[in-house]
């Protein structure tokens, strides 16, 4: 099967570090990739090199086989562009702006539009600078999606709208994926990612530097473990024990960090009277804070982090 | 805040300053050229122009003592700088205020805790500040221009004019704040105020031969008020009251406009008309038009091409309809020959008055190519060049669209003015030959385009420089043609402007020269344009 989207060490090389390096990525059609990265990591650059609007220094991207360059204008009629910076439209309605880019676009369903508006509240009849941030928006994700794309490519698409609106989002997007859209979401937001993808690409300075499915990034969680002792704490056996780090001791009830399975842990504790023992499970938000503390992955077994697999 | 103000204002400071210091100094260097050297030559140059003057009394002051230097200076430059500082000066205050609130600076300034009277007084004084220096180099760029010519201008009355100036400047200024509070975008500001400010110039500038309209002059244009003072030319005088006026209406002006943006919500218009009640829709327009190529951007610029339209069209008017009382004034004259000359042959009527039209048609017409080169600038700043492309449209199709859609508006702007000046002519008992009239209009399309072209290929290059080196380019073109003849440049020279490839196909037929190097700029400007899109990146 064709990939819907393959960039083969695509670069886009601003100088002074900045831009995107060695890009080689495959989302296949129908899978949802989460593009994660922070502000200013290239996520914004992968786009608009995907969308053909700006030219690779080096590498190659094709969409559903087309190559991203030469065949730009072919690869526009699969594909549904949510852009990051809002276009400015100045004086003309909702309405109208829509009526010219479907003009533009040919085959929109007017119905599919008017279903978009519903879901969202948006009033087509104001003019674009009357619209309210969040009202934007909710415009530009009419653009993306009133066609029916076969590829939906969303660069940070919730900027601006209220939590009820981006449960609505994320509804189009389980929808759209279920009727086999691929979905390419570049966002700085893991609870969005958490929401509508199956694997996240993570990128930091230009450079890709992981992708994983959202259940592997899950099995490289670290847990905050709380254990409240009725008598001899087993303080040796939980140093030792595999995965467990940054033990503290206050009288009978012991703090630690444990990374990956609670197998080690619980031999560990053989024999001793638990009477309490809670464990916390970091969000997907902490696991790529740490991701991205101090420049990068941190080596494992540095206390308190985590590292994702190589 | 005042630092700031002042980087926001640096741009049309330095543009303004080269403006106005290329001007002067051309202007002043050139007198000895045009006007000769010897005082016969000179009262005879006197003469012609004070007879010429009267048929641009609607856009400068009536000509006095043009056979000095001081009083030609006075007359051609002081005469005109306001139009070209009152322009700064009203997109500078649609900028500062309505521009820099829709960018959301004025409310970031706001947010910091500066106050909405800090705000408007501190660009208001920075705008002065621009206003002081801008107009100094000038008049010094002036002086020397003289000084060069071998007749330096007296130091006070320069001084004096300088200052009378610098009042009218910053009475638009201010007056374009306060009409900035009654809109809600800078488009509408500038358009608005620009609206405004044109009545009192063409108040004033028709009081110069109406008499009737002078009480009105007097009580709403501060361009009339700048007319009362005129030191340099011989036995003129500064007219200190006058001056003055000018100076307390800015000041009444900036007030103004204070009290409205203290009152009023920011980011909305000081009178908020009732929205009509409109019912909630989800559908998009059923306008055809934004279906079609072409027509879609025909159709979003409507009521622009319609005003520049309507504006051209009063003055092919206007001109038509004084023309047979110009020429009967000017026929006496010495240099009528050299007018008859330039303009053609045939009905001196129809020649001259053509002549009148089409010079100031071929300059509407390149402003309007660099507006529309401007939108084309910002379609890729703004990010809607970015939206269309998202859509599937290759970029050579985006540049022909640009110009074909160009050539529409164009046709129907040089439409509307053409039949006026018909109508106008007519109505001064001129007949113009439909059929030349017809090829005269129709050469002004690709000399509109030819400058479109050339902001095809700098706006594919680099839209954000596009509009400041088209507009330097289209000053020096035009300088050309007013420099050129007066410095007795070599015809190869004067070729080198735009403006001179128009030739007058009214009267002398079409040339074909200067149609085929307009044509081969049009044609080859577009591809230049399409082919450098190709290798661009989008949005930066």
């Amino acid at each position: 099967m064709t990939a819907a989207i393959e960039t083969s060490g695509l670069s886009k090389d601003y100088g002074k570090g900045r831009g995107l390096f060695d890009l080689s990525l495959q989302v296949e059609e129908g899978e949802v990739l989460g593009y994660l990265g922070p502000n200013g990591a290239g996520k914004t650059t992968t786009i608009r090199l995907l969308m053909g609007l700006i030219h690779p220094t080096a590498g190659s991207a094709s969409i559903f086989g087309l190559d991203g360059q030469r065949q730009a204008v072919e690869i526009k009629r699969y594909v549904g562009y949510v852009p990051g910076e809002l276009p400015q439209f100045g004086g003309l309605r909702g309405s109208e702006i829509v009526a010219y880019m479907a003009g533009l676009r040919g085959g929109v369903d007017e119905k599919v539009v008017a279903q978009i508006c519903k879901r969202f509240g948006l009033d087509l009849g104001q003019r674009f600078r009357e619209y309210s941030r969040g009202n934007k928006q909710k415009l530009a994700i009419v653009l993306g999606f009133m066609h029916a794309p076969r590829l939906l490519i969303l660069d940070e698409p919730t900027g601006g709208l209220d939590p009820l609106n981006q449960q609505e989002f994320y509804d189009m997007c389980r929808e759209s994926k279920a009727k086999g859209t691929t979905i390419f979401l570049s966002s700085h937001i893991l609870s969005e990612v958490e929401h509508v993808s199956e694997r996240v690409g993570i990128i930091r300075d230009g450079r890709l530097v992981e992708t994983a499915k959202l259940t592997e990034l899950h099995k490289i969680r670290v847990h905050q473990v709380e254990i409240d002792f009725a008598g001899t704490v087993p303080l040796a056996a939980i140093r030792a024990a595999q995965g467990v780090d940054r033990v503290e001791v206050n009288d009978y009830r012991v703090r630690c960090v444990v990374q990956g399975s609670f197998e080690s842990l619980m031999r560990a504790l053989t024999g001793a009277t638990v009477v309490n023992f809670v464990s916390h499970e970091p969000s997907l938000e902490e696991i790529f804070l740490t991701f991205y503390r101090a420049g990068g992955p941190v080596e494992s077994g540095e206390t308190g982090s985590t590292t994702l697999p190589a | 805040m005042f630092r700031l103000t002042w980087r926001l204002q640096r741009t049309g400071l330095i543009g303004m300053s080269a403006f106005g210091i290329f001007y002067g100094i051309f202007q002043a260097a050139a007198y000895d050229s045009a006007a000769g050297t010897t005082a016969a030559a000179r009262r005879a140059f006197g003469q012609s122009m004070e007879t010429f003057g009267r048929q641009y009394s609607l856009f400068l002051p009536l000509p006095h003592g043009v056979d000095t230097i001081a009083g030609y200076i006075q007359w051609r430059v002081y005469g005109a700088l306001p139009i070209l500082f009152g322009f700064w000066a009203l997109l500078s205050a649609a900028g500062a205020t309505r521009g820099d609130e829709e960018r959301g600076l004025v409310e970031q300034w706001l947010a910091a805790g500066v106050g909405r009277r800090r705000y408007l007084v501190t660009r208001f004084i920075g705008f002065a500040i621009a206003a002081v220096i801008a107009i100094a180099l000038t008049s010094a760029a002036i002086d020397a221009g003289a000084a060069g010519a071998g007749s330096a201008l007296p130091t006070g009355p320069l001084l004096e004019v300088s200052v009378a100036l610098l009042g009218l400047t910053l009475v638009v200024y201010a007056l374009t704040t306060v009409v900035a509070q009654l809109t809600v975008s800078r488009g509408a500001a500038a358009g608005l105020a620009g609206l405004v400010v044109g009545v009192m110039f063409f108040v004033n500038g028709l009081s110069r031969s109406v008499e009737s309209l002078k009480p009105l002059a007097q009580a709403i244009s501060p361009f009339y008020y700048y007319d009362r003072t005129q030191p340099l030319s011989p036995g003129g005088t500064f007219d200190v009251a006058a001056t003055a006026a000018l100076f307390v209406a800015a000041v009444v002006f900036a007030s103004l406009a204070v009290w409205f943006m203290s009152v009023r919500d920011i980011g909305a218009a000081l009178i908020r008309l009732p929205a009509r009640p409109r019912p909630f829709t989800d559908r998009p327009s059923p306008n055809p038009l934004l279906r079609m190529p072409v027509l879609a951007s025909l159709y979003e610029q409507r009521i622009a091409v319609l005003a520049w339209a309507l504006g051209a069209a009063f003055f092919a008017f206007y001109l038509a309809s004084v023309g047979r009382q110009t020429v009967d004034l000017i026929q006496g004259s010495a240099g009528f020959r050299n007018y008859l000359t330039v303009a053609g042959h045939g009905n001196p009527y129809v020649a001259l008055t053509g002549f009148f039209w089409f010079g100031i048609a071929l300059l509407l017409l390149a402003v309007y190519a660099i507006t529309q080169v401007a939108r084309w600038s910002a379609d890729d700043n703004e990010g809607r060049l970015e939206m269309i492309l998202s859509a599937p449209v290759s970029r050579t199709r985006v540049v022909i669209e640009r110009a074909v859609a160009l050539t529409l508006r164009l046709a129907i702007i040089i439409a509307i003015s053409s039949v006026a000046l018909y109508l106008g002519a007519a109505a001064a008992n001129i007949h113009f030959d439909v059929g030349a009239l017809t090829i005269a209009s129709l050469v002004l399309i690709p000399f509109g385009l030819s400058f479109a072209a050339i902001g095809a290929v700098l706006a594919s290059r680099a839209p954000r420089a596009t509009v400041a080196v088209l507009v330097t380019f289209t000053f020096l073109s035009y300088l050309i043609t007013q420099l050129g003849p007066l410095l007795k440049w070599p015809d190869w020279a004067l070729k080198l402007s735009v403006f001179n490839l128009y030739g007058a196909p009214l009267t002398s037929g079409v040339d074909w020269t200067g149609l085929w190097i307009m044509s081969a700029i049009t044609i080859g400007g577009f591809i230049v344009g399409a082919l450098l899109m190709q290798r661009r990146d989008v949005g930066s």
